[in-house]
């Protein structure tokens, strides 16, 4: 006998997120927070000065998709190496961050072509922030932890993406847990080069 | 031929296995009974570092993405349906063929996997290490909580897949393994205290019911 409940936010595909798991988990899980960011980010978009400043917080948002461990038989799904399995998520971040955010962007550019200059600034800092997000979560990846905890070093580094004095730290920290980061996958992926 | 040779792991103070030794050929099905059988699948899929001993296949050491491992309790990432399990393992197998393995282990497709019961969550796990099923299979309790039908077509698709060519390792409870396996192993006290052809099955049960070897 199969049990018949049906969930909810079924409708979210893999395919739609690049095959990413962490998006499609992320945004089933939260419908309400996905639908009031889209609001605030229309709305910050026909403001001036917010738009850009407004998606790039969303970019920090995002990356609390990569707070969870996978289970490692879908880590190993995609049968690639530490680096490569590592540059296709970070990849698969920025395709959907960006992807997603497009049309704000362009309502932002729309409504103030003048402030043209912060989508300048708002492209790569979201990007590095992704980027952080993604190497934090796997050079610390230990599939038995469902939920790790973030030390603090890691919550201060995620903080320096929203203070900018603590974003030299940031820069730092994202050299560095991309290096930790492969070591730490080719425990469970070494064979896969 | 996988090659297990004086296997040796520790668990802190506690000796897990201390000189286990096997000798599995390929295209037959394995089963191994008795205390410490899900460690020992463990070991063999890298899950534990042996303190002494090889893990061998063909004389180099047995590589992971050679091996599939169904979990006793297989997990799955909360948000992510059963279908949207098989899609991604569609996605990177795109030959793989869902539909024929879900008419034999059938799993609600809408339904959230993490929230399954333990029953069709063991299905779905086990529908998903079969779309892309690798030389070397090692299946946990595969029986434990299956309805009697889903536990008679797993049965079959064991022997079907252990006539492929592959090696089939199936740590299970004594009784469950009777009439899958061409031999099995019983371990007891991290060591083995037997190896029994298929046709000695009623010997084995007996030797382990006669040297009192715990069956959970």
């Amino acid at each position: 006998m199969l049990s018949e409940k049906v969930y909810s936010g079924r409708l979210v595909r893999p395919g739609v997120f690049g095959g990413s798991p962490e998006w499609t988990a992320g945004v089933r899980r939260h419908p309400a927070a996905v639908v009031a960011a889209a609001v605030v980010l229309a709305v910050c978009a026909c403001i001036p000065y917010a738009g850009f400043p407004a998606l790039y917080l969303a970019a920090a948002a995002c990356g609390s998709f990569y707070a969870a461990n996978e289970p490692l038989q879908l880590l190993l799904l995609p049968e690639k190496g530490a680096a490569r399995l590592l540059a296709r998520k970070v990849l698969t971040a920025w395709r959907n961050y960006f992807l997603t955010t497009a049309p704000f962007a362009a309502l932002a550019l729309l409504a103030q072509p003048r402030l043209a200059w912060m989508a300048a600034a708002w492209a790569p800092l979201a990007a590095l922030a992704l980027l952080y997000f993604v190497a934090a979560k796997y050079a610390r990846y230990d599939p038995a932890d469902e939920s790790p905890r973030w030390p603090l070093a890691a919550r201060l580094g995620a903080a320096g993406f929203l203070l900018p004095p603590l974003l030299p730290l940031s820069l730092c920290l994202v050299v560095s847990y991309l290096l930790r980061a492969e070591r730490n996958l080719n425990r469970y992926l070494y064979d896969y080069d | 031929m996988i090659t297990i040779d004086a296997l040796r792991i520790c668990d802190g103070e506690r000796t897990l296995f201390d000189g286990v030794t096997m000798h599995l050929p390929a295209n037959a099905v394995h089963g191994i009974a008795g205390e410490g059988r899900s460690a020992l699948l463990q070991a063999l899929y890298g899950l534990m570092v042996p303190d002494a001993g090889r893990i061998t296949a063909g004389g180099h050491p047995l590589r992971r993405c050679d091996v599939g491992f169904a979990e006793a309790e297989p997990r799955f990432w909360p948000g992510l349906t059963a279908r949207d399990c098989l899609d991604l393992a569609v996605r990177y197998n795109p030959g793989s063929n869902p539909a024929a393995m879900l008419r034999r282990l059938p799993v609600p497709l809408d339904a959230e996997a993490a929230a399954l019961p333990a029953a069709e969550r063991k299905r779905l796990a086990l529908v998903l290490l079969l779309l892309n099923p690798k030389r070397v299979l090692l299946l946990d309790e595969p029986f434990r909580g299956l309805d009697v039908e889903s536990a008679f077509m797993l049965r079959q698709l064991i022997l079907q897949l252990g006539s492929e060519g592959r090696t089939v390792l199936v740590a299970a409870r004594l009784a469950e393994l009777d009439g899958i396996c061409d031999d099995f192993y019983v371990l007891d006290g991290g060591v083995v205290r037997g190896r029994y052809e298929h046709y000695e099955f009623a010997r084995a049960v007996r030797e382990a019911a006669a040297s009192g070897i715990a069956e959970k």
